[in-house]
């Protein structure tokens, strides 16, 4: 039973030392320089240990962050992206399948510093009976960022009653002149419209919700640049038992 | 008993409020178990900072000089004249069934009308019913909500409450009017603990208006009420809320209702005055099929930091709950909106949907977004979203080539935000309401 009173604080670090029960937290930091494009594919198995990585993004310049977990076990990560630039841009997707073996923590903290800066963190997922989620993000626009923008959202998918599923976006702003959304989508297969159109089409709750959670994979996948990293991640998404 | 100065928060403060009131033991004990709890929970620390309350320095009562009056002819001049200011004597003429009115620790006038008597409905200070028939019901149900454990303003309202509303609506009868309590705290560095108990029965329907203010002094005042609603089978509760709490107040509210099968809680709350608001109405969608709906309205000014929400727990299947909010954040104000959405196990088939709007209005002003959503049900369908942005520049220009200043247009523009809201309201407290909102940006210009 969820404790009624379980308000989150304003603080955007979370995975702190020794957080989630924790004896080591790895931490990594990275730099995408002035007016370079960045893409990294990371996905479970980069996060063998719990993970902070701290990517520091400058003027003109875009990172692409694609995450997949699939059938992960135990991954706590924790991504703080830093917008120093001015037209620093950064776009995380990530998506995720969840077993009664497995728990994900996933905190997004994006921390808006400069003038025109854009921030998206896109994360779709589904989960089986008995798994454990916990999607935090964070987009903070500090005082000097006029002109910037950001979205945060997420799309789980229910299959069955979820241990733990809590999502948590966030969105801190101290400078008046930008615009930002942020939503949380919880569904199933049996709500919606497309519940109601697939069944039309004569597909079962069970096509659908197969259809429905290969999608949110392969829309992470179907964005890896590189051809044979691509076509690896495709086969693996194919050959999950969704 | 001999009486003592009543300025200082301690364990025998808390026997001698049990003492004056006459309470049965029942109550003592409770009031001394919170007493217990408060001294050992440790303040929130996630919230807006409140280092600036010395509770050393809060009067937690102040007896009033006379006795509860059924008319307004019998209130002390003064007191009378207050209120006549506010508007209430006029309200309860033209469209209330009952009216309340607390005065800095007790209520000092109280009323129902002939129409809702008749029906039953009950509505009377809280200590009075304590000495009636309604105690056992009373015995029942306080503190079953909003309990002790809670937080420690919880757990020092229970201890030190006085004032205070009960209502109990019987089964199927429908309030054709409000009725509405308002809590006046006059007195200077004071505490304001008013407990309202409603109890709306199986079927039946009641629309309940509470208002609040208080002069402004330079020292802190601490208001930390709570309110216990309990909806049976297939009834409804509307509650609403304007609050203009003076600039020196920390108020430190716990609102909760409980929603059986079928019944519905309505909770329209008005946040526009205090320097500090920690205020998150919770519904807890107990039988299945229970619905709730929030519509919210904050506007934090300079000086202020309005920290508030909703929080819903939904433990039965096929329940619904609709969250509206809008927040403004002007001068140097902070805004908060926070979320607690909770479906467990049991909320099969549930539905959710949330829509927040935030709004900056200065460069210094700051608005945050905080949802927290624990969704472990299957077969619901859940819905969040939000925006924060600002006023839209070119509307403003637009308003101003068609001959309005820029502070008039802005002020078109909030009006139009809480323009959903204010319908919710009887025409009274929605008048009230938008000269709140023009008072709150005059100042706010001012300053800028």
């Amino acid at each position: 039973m969820p404790k009624i009173n379980d308000l989150p604080a304003k603080t955007w670090s979370w995975t702190q030392t020794g957080g989630h029960g924790v004896a080591r937290l790895a931490t990594r930091e990275h730099q995408v320089a002035a007016g370079q494009k960045q893409q990294v594919v990371q996905t479970a198995s980069d996060f063998s240990l719990p993970t902070k990585q701290i990517w520091t993004v400058a003027a003109g310049a875009h990172l692409q962050l694609l995450q997949l977990f699939v059938r992960p076990g135990e991954r706590l990560v924790e991504t703080v992206i830093e917008l120093v630039g001015a037209g620093a841009s950064v776009d995380i997707e990530s998506a995720y399948a969840l077993g009664s073996k497995d728990f994900l923590s996933l905190n997004y903290v994006v921390r808006v510093r400069a003038p025109g800066a854009r921030a998206v963190v896109n994360t779709t997922g589904h989960m089986y009976p008995g798994a454990r989620k916990i999607w935090r993000s964070t987009l903070e626009f500090e005082p000097g960022s006029p002109g910037a923008a950001g979205n945060e959202h997420e799309q789980v998918l229910l299959l069955g009653k979820p241990a733990q599923n809590v999502s948590a976006p966030l969105v801190l702003t101290h400078e008046r002149r930008v615009d930002a959304t942020h939503g949380v989508q919880v569904l199933t297969p049996e709500t919606g419209e497309t519940a109601f159109y697939a069944r039309a089409r004569g597909w079962t709750s069970e096509r659908l919700a197969r259809e429905v959670a290969r999608a949110q994979l392969e829309r992470v996948a179907r964005m890896i640049a590189d051809e044979g990293r691509r076509a690896r991640q495709w086969d693996d998404i194919q050959g999950e038992n969704i | 008993m001999t009486p003592r100065p009543t300025d200082k928060l301690d364990r025998l403060l808390v026997e001698e409020l049990s003492a004056r009131h006459g309470e049965p033991d029942w109550m003592r004990q409770v009031r001394l178990q919170a007493w217990e709890k408060y001294q050992s929970l440790s303040y929130p620390t996630w919230g807006p900072d409140v280092s600036g309350l010395d509770m050393d320095k809060i009067v937690p009562y102040i007896q009033p000089e006379s006795q509860m009056a059924t008319s307004w002819e019998q209130v002390p001049p003064d007191v009378r004249q207050s209120f006549a200011e506010l508007g209430i004597p006029q309200a309860e003429e033209q469209l209330l069934a009952g009216v309340a009115a607390q005065y800095d620790s007790e209520v000092v006038y109280h009323r129902t009308q002939e129409m809702a008597a008749e029906q039953g409905v009950v509505f009377t200070d809280l200590t009075a019913a304590l000495h009636g028939e309604y105690e056992p019901m009373i015995r029942q149900y306080f503190a079953k909500l909003v309990t002790p454990g809670e937080h420690k303003w919880a757990a020092l309202h229970t201890a030190v409450w006085s004032g205070g509303t009960f209502v109990y609506v019987p089964p199927g009868v429908q309030t054709a009017l409000p009725l509405q309590a308002y809590y006046l705290l006059n007195a200077r560095g004071a505490g304001q603990f008013e407990h309202t108990l409603i109890i709306v029965d199986e079927g039946a329907s009641l629309h309940f208006i509470e208002g609040c203010s208080a002069p402004r002094y330079n020292v802190a005042a601490l208001h930390a009420g709570a309110v216990e609603i309990f909806v049976g089978k297939s009834a409804k509760i509307r509650y609403s809320t304007v609050e203009n709490w003076s600039r020196n107040m920390y108020n430190l509210n716990t609102k909760k209702a409980q929603a059986a099968a079928g019944a519905s809680v309505e909770w329209v709350s008005g946040s526009f005055g205090s320097m500090v608001t920690e205020l998150y109405p919770a519904t807890i969608l107990a039988g299945a099929g229970a619905k709730m709906s929030y519509h919210g309205v904050t506007l934090a000014g300079s000086g202020q930091n309005l920290d508030t929400g909703v929080k819903v727990v939904a433990r039965a299947p096929q329940t619904a709950c609709t969250i509206t909010a809008q927040s403004l954040a002007d001068g140097d104000g902070v805004s908060t909106f926070r979320a607690s959405i909770a479906m467990t196990p049991e909320a099969t088939g549930s539905r959710a949907s949330i829509d927040c709007q935030s709004w900056q209005l200065a460069d210094q002003s700051r608005s945050d977004s905080i949802p927290v959503l624990d969704i472990r049900a299957p077969q619901v369908d859940v819905g969040y979203e939000a925006c924060v942005g600002t006023l839209d520049e070119g509307i403003i220009a637009y308003l101003g080539s068609r001959g309005l200043e820029r502070e008039q247009a802005r002020l078109a523009l909030v009006n139009g935000v809480v323009d959903g809201f204010a319908k919710q309201l009887p025409l009274e407290y929605a008048v009230e309401m938008a000269n709140l909102v023009t008072s709150q940006m005059k100042k706010a210009n001012a300053k800028n």
